[in-house]
């Protein structure tokens, strides 16, 4: 058990050098958001009717969705590399811990999505971003952004696990965030075509991102709304990790 | 010398692909061994069954007197493997990639195992630099340097030469060499006869899923023919006759227009002198002389057509 530790503590540092090492991934996981919200905020924010919201309120949660699904990316790409450059094959003849090498790569691609959306939130305060959210309803946030953040990173490891080529991972990440303008997080649905609107409000995306966004303008949010995030998003996080957890030990007892 | 690893009737399929069709051998403590085969031949599969990578489907493996399917934890700890593809992190410092390795063996200063090491391989100069810059020798030295860390009892080396330029490989074959004369018991595969010849002091050669040879590199020379002379006379004249004067002899080969004949001889001197001393005293003039040696290569080329005549 101390051993354990030991070795998911020596993964974990190994993963956080890598992602230092590559800050490219971090910067591009803040860099299309960022311009996402530039060009929101700058060129369709004047037009949009979203019912009295301050924009940037309004726009915030859709943004954080791609930069935290963006961001997974980079962790998705990694674990694939390690599976299929061998270097998983070294350590697997070590004496290690076999959910070492997993909660390393989870550890820190945990901080990294947090940090991500930290900078994300300090950069919006920049073009206009005006929380009205209480003490409570900010541990509130800060909470289901978490949970958000974990159900996605195991997604990525499981990508990353499953996947053939880091460039499939990538691509496959890319698409889901592109999901994210299908959902109420970047225009409201009423104006949306009927079958859209009715993908777009009941996608895993939409609960999360309706109930941040009663949170950051000091609403009390809905509680559907609330209870349809904590099923989705930690059912993804239960099926993603027992997935993960097969699919590993599957690939490696050949 | 005691035997390290034992192997007994070793089997392993994938799906309707039968690799590993029963193999038996054990290797010695402290020589290096050489497991000799073709692309496909199974010896990757072999390594990964004894390093507990895979599992076997029937027969019987043990190392350092701990059995590979049950013992798996006190097998990582007597070996060190290092795959075909040398497995560093590309996007860590060569130091970074030996204190990584250095943690995770537990050993007490991984930070002064590390320098010992890079200054032992000769990559100091390049300790800071990213190992995914590192020239492919490079590589290969720092996966060595980290297979060293923990002081295993066996070392498996799959393929440590493949892709390796001239200058890399021979630096490769002194490590290997050093490292045996510490002690270390050297598992090797590979596909260069070369290489094996250079090396290795026990052969296995693995064709087609089974143990085909196995022995020294003059043990298995001398399955063999041995001493093939191949004599050039000057004219068809003298070449005819002796070609009678050698009817007691297997003729291996003859070529009428480079007038020359090869024979199968015991390749004793006794016998070579007098065939020599034949032809002067019937005064049969010649041009060239020589003894051919069976290569390792002959006996490779050799077991492996006779097992594809054999199967057909």
């Amino acid at each position: 058990m101390q051993n354990t530790i030991k070795d998911i503590k020596t993964m974990s540092w190994r993963c956080m050098l890598n992602a230092i090492k590559t800050p490219d991934s971090l910067i591009m996981s803040l860099v299309v958001p960022v311009i996402l919200l530039l060009v929101f905020v700058n060129v369709f924010g004047g037009s949009m009717d979203i019912g009295g919201y301050n924009f940037v309120n309004f726009i915030i949660p859709g943004i954080m969705v791609n930069c935290l699904i963006q961001s997974s990316s980079s962790t998705g790409i990694g674990v694939n590399k390690d599976m299929t450059t061998g270097i998983v094959t070294r350590f697997r003849s070590m004496d290690i811990s076999n959910v070492a090498f997993l909660a390393g790569h989870v550890l820190v691609a945990f901080i990294k999505g947090m940090a991500t959306v930290a900078i994300l939130i300090g950069v919006s305060f920049l073009v206009g971003f005006r929380p009205l959210a209480d003490l409570p309803q900010w541990l509130f946030i800060i909470g289901l952004i978490m949970l958000f953040v974990m159900a996605n990173t195991w997604l990525a490891v499981m990508l990353g696990v499953m996947m053939k080529s880091a460039e499939s991972v990538g691509g496959f990440i890319a698409f889901y965030a592109v999901l994210v303008f299908l959902s109420p997080g970047m225009a409201p649905t009423e104006n949306m075509p009927r079958a859209l609107q009715i993908f777009a409000e009941n996608q895993p995306m939409a609960p999360f991102i309706t109930s941040i966004r009663s949170l950051v303008n000091g609403h009390a949010p809905q509680g559907d709304q609330v209870l349809a995030t904590l099923l989705w998003w930690g059912g993804i996080l239960i099926l993603t990790f027992i997935a993960t957890v097969y699919a590993y030990k599957k690939k490696l007892t050949v | 010398m005691s035997t390290i690893i034992s192997v007994s009737n070793l089997k392993k399929s994938y799906k309707d692909n039968e690799v590993l069709k029963g193999i038996s051998f054990d290797v010695k403590q402290g020589g290096i061994f050489a497991l000799l085969g073709s692309n496909g031949a199974g010896k990757t599969t072999t390594i990964n069954i004894l390093a507990t990578l895979q599992k076997a489907d029937g027969g019987e493996a043990s190392i350092c007197g701990y059995d590979c399917f049950s013992q798996q934890r006190d097998v990582k700890k007597s070996i060190s493997l290092t795959g075909q593809y040398a497995t560093v992190d590309g996007s860590l410092t060569g130091r970074e990639n030996l204190k990584l390795i250095g943690r995770l063996k537990h050993i007490k200063n991984p930070q002064e195992k590390a320098r010992e090491l890079l200054e032992k391989f000769n990559l100091t100069d390049a300790a800071d630099k990213p190992a995914s810059t590192y020239s492919g020798g490079m590589r290969r030295r720092l996966d060595i340097a980290m297979s060293l860390i923990g002081d295993p009892k066996i070392i498996f080396l799959d393929e440590p030469t493949t892709g390796l330029d001239p200058q890399s490989r021979i630096a490769m074959w002194e490590l290997v060499k050093e490292m045996s004369s510490q002690g270390i018991t050297i598992f090797l595969t590979t596909q260069y006869l070369e290489e094996v010849e250079h090396l290795a002091d026990d052969i296995a050669i693995l064709h087609e899923g089974k143990i085909v040879a196995h022995g020294t590199s003059d043990e298995l020379k001398e399955m063999l023919p041995q001493g093939m002379l191949k004599i050039t006379f000057p004219c068809l004249d003298s070449f005819l006759k002796a070609k009678s004067q050698l009817d007691r002899y297997s003729i291996a080969n003859e070529d009428e227009k480079e007038y020359s004949i090869s024979i199968l001889t015991s390749g004793k001197v006794d016998e070579i002198t007098n065939i020599l001393l034949g032809f002067k005293s019937n005064n049969i003039e010649l041009k060239n002389f020589e003894q051919l040696k069976p290569t390792l290569e002959d006996v490779f080329l050799t077991i492996i057509g006779y097992e594809k005549d054999g199967g057909k």
